[in-house]
């Protein structure tokens, strides 16, 4: 029975992925109160997949941030590029087999004590799927749309079983996000479909989704033979048994090459130790010295590191947990509020032209007309597409509705830019942060939690008649609007 | 009933169960979505379709949680790795030992020959196939016109569904060579061990200079540069801003 019980000891690699999976998403207190970190570590992309949009997720997801950068300023791809290309370079696929969270959560998935799928010609050919699915869906169709300035994560909109599991399955559960039910529709139910299905292949295929659809170990894969960190093969030593690709559970050729994830299995099996880690030479001095000192030295050097690394852990969670914004609270009287049926809090925001932010401002909550607030953003895809709508809206009801866009706040590309653009005879009024984060806080005034786009109707009196949670359609916001002006 | 008979019962009734589970669970969303009405899902009915297919989720857990303690109480299963015969390599080993040209057969020596040309032509027909299916792909995906603001899904659908239609035969055809290049190594490995004529000069292997260090070098100053470059030009601020904010189209909340 010890021997079993050494068994479920879970490996070095396992207590890794175990670790990272807790920095990455180190904002514990994300998942109690429902909300998302909205701190600086999020302009840092972390190198494995863990959406955003997660509650816990501190850092940003390499994949969303690269298929986002294409409609943004250029800066930002060089950014974000640079960020992956030194991830690649640093470590290659280990990340998969290290430090993603979604890896961890195949891997656990592949526990189950199952009759499993073997690797094969099938499978060998099918790892070429993750190349097609990352020029197709991370490439070429957010490209496309950036030209027509839509923005369009196509991987993470239609596949990214990480983003179903973490952000929408992570929102979700939670209680306070009960509104977002009221959006979900056909695509969620695709997606849902797909993650479950996913999951589940997961179970008797090993890492069903890094090996065939993965685009982010698509690329990392690319640059295996010239990373810094990974396994290698001393060819001297090497007998050709064949014994290391015959025990790799992914769908490798050789070691190191393109699929391999360097999980380092093959280096406890190779039985002339031809395999052996790569890295720099201060990481790998220990194996160079004395037997006893050696034993010495990794003992000592895996005791600071792991006292170090648990030291990095509790302080992220900490700091995270004592950083987390509190919700804003509004002092007024009880009839006022977010919700339908109350009176909308007022607030002065700037009114934005196209030729900049002007000195004349505007309560959203006393224009004595039916009054639309739009919280959009020139980065999300749903509030550009659905901005038209609004603009019909202004046109048809010019004389009894007023509509507010407000711009989300720091985005690179300014709202009066995009006015002069697209919207240079608007009827909207468009508002804008100018830098002290308004917008952000009249949002949460709100109810905003952080998804866009959020919509508000109000009637002339000020009492909010209808909020809407997702993208509106035209008829959606033209019976909302009649039900505000009859109210 | 012996041990190895346990685990092969328990995997396959394992194996039902989490998939009947993952379809219950499948179907009760597609049952919840074309029920319709004024809002598609709501907590309660959420709550009550999962009730329904509370028993073979309950059933599929408490399977995988039993099989952890079955495998706890059974004798531990040894690894077993089943070595494939790695014939490309056994057939490169042959080749260096064996010359076929100074091989007195001529229909030996022939049919190597053949069988080499075979698998030169498997090779680059499937290259070939590949490589006709992704330019047909890349003329349709590359046309500006198909992706219209209007029709997005519609967009992305249609360029899946040709993805699909481009690639399907490459892959099957893909598959086709690789068994018969295999079929074809195995009948040249029969071959080479009737040729009798040894390699007259061991076969020098040549010495390749590592210059992965040029292509690092240079990988690690372009990343440090867009970094710092990007970082200067504020590239970060709209990674913020879309991290800080949920597009809830992208994370498929609708």
């Amino acid at each position: 029975m010890k021997k079993k019980l050494k068994n479920w000891i879970p490996s070095r690699r396992r207590l890794m992925q175990l670790y990272f999976a807790l920095l990455f998403n180190a904002n514990l207190k994300g998942f109690v109160s429902g909300n998302i970190y909205q701190g600086a570590s999020k302009k840092v992309c972390v190198p494995g997949i863990n959406c955003y949009s997660c509650p816990g997720a501190v850092g940003a997801c390499p994949l969303g941030s690269l298929q986002g950068s294409y409609s943004a300023d250029r800066s930002t791809l060089f950014y974000v590029g640079g960020i992956l290309l030194l991830y690649a370079l640093m470590l290659g696929r280990m990340i998969c087999g290290w430090l993603c969270p979604f890896g961890l959560v195949q891997d656990l998935t592949y526990l189950v004590k199952t009759p499993k799928v073997k690797k094969g010609v099938v499978t060998r050919l099918l790892s070429w799927v993750k190349y097609v699915i990352l020029v197709f869906f991370v490439v070429i169709v957010p490209v496309m749309y950036a030209f027509r300035d839509t923005p369009l994560p196509a991987f993470c909109k239609y596949i990214c079983p990480a983003g179903t599991f973490e952000g929408g399955i992570g929102l979700l559960s939670n209680a306070v996000n009960e509104s977002y039910f009221s959006m979900l529709g056909p695509l969620f139910t695709w997606k849902f479909l797909l993650m479950v299905s996913i999951l589940v292949g997961c179970v008797f295929i090993y890492r069903l989704f890094c090996r065939f659809i993965c685009p982010l170990g698509a690329f990392y894969g690319l640059f295996n033979k010239l990373s810094f960190l990974g396994v290698k093969v001393d060819e001297s030593k090497c007998t050709d048994c064949g014994l290391c690709v015959a025990h790799c559970k992914v769908d490798i050729k050789k070691v190191g090459d393109r699929e391999c994830i360097g999980c380092g299995d093959c280096v406890d099996v190779c039985p002339t130790k031809a395999i052996t880690w790569k890295g720099p030479k201060i990481l790998l001095r220990a194996n160079e010295a004395e037997p006893e000192k050696r034993k010495m030295a990794r003992l000592t050097t895996r005791i600071i590191v792991g006292v170090l690394m648990l030291a990095l852990l509790g302080g992220a969670i900490a700091y995270y947990w004592v950083t987390a914004p509190e919700t804003v609270k509004v002092i007024a009287p009880e009839e006022y509020g977010n919700t339908e049926g109350k009176y909308c809090y007022g607030y002065t925001l700037p009114v934005v032209t196209k030729d900049g932010v002007t000195e004349q401002t505007l309560d959203p909550s006393t224009t004595g007309k039916v009054t639309a607030i739009n919280f959009w953003g020139t980065w999300c895809t749903p509030c550009v597409q659905e901005l038209p709508h609004f603009e019909a809206i202004a046109e048809e009801y010019a004389d009894q509705v007023v509509v507010i866009a407000i711009h989300s706040a720091m985005s690179s590309e300014t709202g009066p830019d995009y006015i002069a653009e697209h919207y240079p005879d608007s009827k909207l009024v468009f508002s804008q942060d100018t830098g002290s984060g308004f917008t952000g806080e009249y949002y949460t005034m709100l109810g905003g939690r952080g998804s866009y786009p959020y919509t508000l109707v109000l009637n002339a009196e000020g009492v909010i008649t209808k909020v809407f949670w997702s993208s509106v359609t035209h008829e959606d916001l033209q019976a909302a609007v009649q039900q505000a002006l009859e109210s | 009933m012996n041990e190895k008979r346990i685990r092969l019962l328990y995997g396959i009734l394992l194996s039902v169960s989490l998939v009947a589970a993952a379809v219950c669970l499948m179907v009760a969303c597609v049952n919840i979505y074309y029920s319709g009405g004024e809002q598609v899902y709501t907590p309660e009915k959420v709550a009550t379709a999962f009730r329904g297919i509370a028993i073979p989720v309950y059933l599929a857990v408490a399977l995988i949680f039993g099989g952890f303690l079955l495998h706890m109480l059974l004798p531990h299963e040894k690894l077993r790795i089943k070595l494939g015969k790695n014939e490309p390599l056994i057939l490169k080993k042959l080749h260096e030992k064996q010359d076929f040209t100074r091989c007195g057969d001529d229909r030996i020596r022939n049919a190597i020959h053949t069988e080499q040309k075979t698998r030169k032509q498997l090779r680059w027909g499937s290259i070939a196939m590949f490589a006709a299916g992704s330019v047909a792909f890349l003329c349709y995906a590359l046309r500006f016109d198909r992706y219209q603001l209007d029709d997005i899904n519609g967009a992305v659908i249609r360029g899946t569904v040709m993805l699909l239609v481009c690639l399907t035969v490459p892959f099957i055809m893909g598959i086709f060579a690789t068994v018969q290049s295999r079929r074809s190594i195995r009948r040249e490995i029969a071959l080479m061990k009737l040729v009798a004529a040894p390699r007259q000069t061991e076969p020098q292997a040549a010495v390749k200079k590592d210059k992965t260090w040029i292509a690092r070098t240079v990988i690690l100053c372009v990343a440090v540069g867009c970094i710092v470059g990007g970082f200067l030009f504020d590239g970060w601020a709209d990674v913020l801003t879309k991290a800080i904010n949920i597009c809830t189209e992208c994370v498929g909340l609708g």
